[in-house]
């Protein structure tokens, strides 16, 4: 559970910081794009997706 | 309701047609651009929404497997689509005259060259039209890919030196200016070849940019001091 919120909370970072460079691009916006926005969005899908596999390793799935 | 959802789409668009003062065509209704940034806004709002929705109902007592749905749409495939967006918006919006201008460093730079009155090379392509938008970015980036890639990596260090401080003034170009940027417009047109400062002999020497084009166009810029 503490995993998935920690993924929702890296998620809306992530989706925030996208959402300043389309209201308004400047080369900060930018950067912060690129280097903080992506990785948060990638750490959030793959905390989700591990928790999703040990889920379903746990019910016998996989 | 259809109208109103697409004027607050479109308010970004309208606003630079508002700005600009080239009439628009009868029933212009955007770019494709300005329509790409509106739905991209709109896709990160909804993500965010899907988000709060999620965790509130997570906060409610319920388990992961019940907002799976909603996780998988709000942490996965929302994301990827607003990146997406996020990347057409980043990498043209970047190439924008603001954007050059957006440290206070430049800003005498790009004051210089959208001064009807400066008689600087920069100003001349800017107050003719000659290019007709993204005036510092045509100039200062190589065409091709290569050329993109270069620009924007030169971009982001130029912005750890202004953040840092670490940079003389007054500003000067890094490299010297390359005529190739110069001949990806100029070149094979009637002006340029039949131009008397451009005789047949002296092609060669500006094609391998051994002459530069700036010995006789300069100066570039003729910015006044600006203040950080």
């Amino acid at each position: 559970m503490k995993a998935v919120r920690t993924a929702i909370v890296l998620a809306a970072i992530g989706v925030l910081l996208c959402l300043f460079l389309l209201v308004k691009v400047t080369w900060y916006t930018f950067i912060a794009f690129m280097l903080v926005a992506q990785p948060l969005l990638l750490a959030a899908i793959l905390i989700f997706a591990v928790e999703t596999l040990r889920a379903l390793r746990q019910k016998g799935v996989l | 309701m259809t109208r109103a959802l697409v004027a607050l789409l479109l308010a970004p668009a309208t606003a630079l047609a508002a700005a600009d003062t080239v009439p628009r065509p009868e029933g212009w209704i955007g770019t494709t651009e300005q329509w790409a940034r509106g739905l991209g806004i709109v896709l990160a709002l909804l993500a965010l929404g899907v988000l709060a929705v999620a965790w509130g109902r997570l906060r409610r007592g319920a388990t992961p497997r019940d907002v799976i749905g909603m996780l998988l749409f709000g942490l996965a495939v929302l994301p990827v689509v607003v990146i997406f967006f996020g990347y057409t918006q980043g990498f043209t919006g970047m190439e924008s005259v603001s954007a050059c201008g957006g440290c206070h460093v430049m800003t005498s730079h790009v004051a210089d060259m959208q001064d009807p009155q400066s008689e600087s090379l920069a100003a001349a392509h800017f107050k003719n039209r000659y290019i007709r938008e993204n005036q510092c970015y045509t100039c200062h980036s190589d065409y091709g890919l290569l050329g993109t890639v270069s620009a924007k990596m030169d971009g982001i260090g130029h912005v750890y030196h202004y953040v840092t401080g670490t940079y003389e003034r007054p500003i000067k170009i890094r490299h010297p200016f390359s005529n190739v940027r110069c001949f990806e417009c100029h070149a094979g047109s009637q002006k340029f070849l039949k131009s008397p400062g451009h005789p047949a002999e002296i092609q060669p020497q500006l094609a391998s940019g051994e002459v530069s084009c700036l010995t006789c166009h300069a100066p570039a810029h003729t910015p006044k001091e600006a203040r950080r």
